[in-house]
């Protein structure tokens, strides 16, 4: 079982980007789920910009870091549903110029309880007319389960 | 570069300048390949909004225009700056017959500037100076030279067109989606040197760095 210090965001864990809304082929999506900061996605012009972050089973996120240049302010929403619907607002935070390099975010959580299947990114402003991202790593671990769960099976 | 190589870049571009200085003709001009000149003047409203579709010439990409087209009228002059939020490009347009068009071009800048910010200067990226309505040679009161010597103070690129004529409207708007492109070009170079990743790949690399994704990402996506 993987453990909490591991990223949960790797395609090669079984995540996948379920959406985005631009794509330049030559540099595609899954290079922000590829774990390696050399590659990555840009967008193509205009904000706001998204990116759907689908992990392989259910997470209790207990933190999320992004490598990105350029990016201005990020918003986060995450779904528990199977299917990425009925998001919640997890947080919305401005981000300084990184100037000459990258920007390494790391998104506030303020609840205690962060269980999410799908977490939405949004760039709504940018420090310049396009962004890179170049690393999505999501931390956390499989959710205990519910305290009704054991109660109801012994019955 | 198979089918599915096709890059399409976006860019909000803001046509400016005094009123009745023949933006909305170029633009509809322009939107409709020179089938809809505007023979009666209307003012336009707050800023009216098309898309239109330029593809880049010998390569696979296009740009597509945001084009908003803003009033002139002073009486819209307090939503001018939130109008000119988030533009990557502008035409900056005057009215060849009319002077005060020609004076005012240097305000219109200004509004430019102060939305880009003061601290990056390439924020609203490419734009363009726009001389109109050439054909009324008899009422002309600016030359081509004085245009010419304009857009060099300014920095801009030198156009002029007649809508009325359907002559060389479509060059601005050209030259603007190609500017764009080329920033693009240019941003990709700096992502490339912050991560790291060298510059110049050889031909036959990149095209095998396009094949293996594609086909990871075959069944994810």
């Amino acid at each position: 079982m993987p453990s909490a210090h591991e990223n949960r965001a790797l395609a090669s864990a079984g995540a996948k980007i379920s959406m985005v809304t631009s794509s330049d082929t030559s540099h595609p999506v899954d290079n922000m789920i590829d774990g390696n900061t050399k590659s990555f996605w840009m967008t193509t012009g205009l904000f706001p910009q998204e990116i759907i972050v689908s992990l392989p089973t259910l997470i209790s996120i207990t933190k999320i870091i992004i490598t990105s240049t350029k990016v201005a302010h990020w918003t986060a929403d995450i779904s528990m549903n199977e299917k990425p619907n009925h998001f919640e607002r997890l947080t919305a935070q401005d981000v300084d110029d990184g100037d000459q390099g990258f920007q390494l975010v790391t998104l506030n959580l303020p609840k205690s309880d962060n269980t999410a299947r799908h977490i939405r990114l949004g760039i709504t402003k940018g420090h310049g007319p396009f962004v890179s991202i170049h690393k999505i790593a999501v931390y956390g671990n499989e959710p205990t389960v519910p305290a009704t769960g054991p109660a109801a099976t012994e019955e | 570069m198979t089918i599915t190589g096709k890059l399409v870049l976006r860019t909000k571009c803001v046509v400016l300048g005094n009123s009745g200085a023949g933006k909305s003709a170029i633009v509809q001009m322009f939107h409709s390949d020179g089938a809809q000149y505007p023979k009666t003047y209307a003012m336009t409203i707050h800023c009216d909004v098309c898309v239109k579709v330029v593809n880049i010439p010998d390569t696979n990409v296009s740009v597509e225009l945001f084009i908003h087209d803003l009033a002139g009228y002073d009486a819209f002059q307090e939503y001018w700056p939130r109008y000119l939020d988030g533009a990557t490009s502008f035409l900056l347009v005057y009215d060849v017959t009319n002077v005060e068009s020609f004076k005012a071009t240097s305000k219109w800048l200004h509004l430019v500037q102060k939305a880009r910010g003061a601290k990056d200067k390439d924020a609203i990226g490419p734009g363009v100076l726009v001389a109109t309505k050439i054909d009324q040679t008899l009422r002309r009161a600016i030359t081509t030279k004085q245009g010419e010597e304009l857009a060099k103070a300014l920095g801009l690129m030198y156009f002029e067109c007649s809508a009325a004529g359907n002559t060389d409207v479509d060059a601005p708007f050209y030259y603007v989606s190609s500017a764009f492109y080329d920033l693009y070009e240019e941003n990709l170079k700096n992502v490339r040197r912050i991560a790291g990743v060298p510059d110049e790949q050889p031909a036959t690399s990149l095209a095998l760095d396009k094949l293996k994704p594609r086909q990871q990402s075959g069944d994810s996506l």
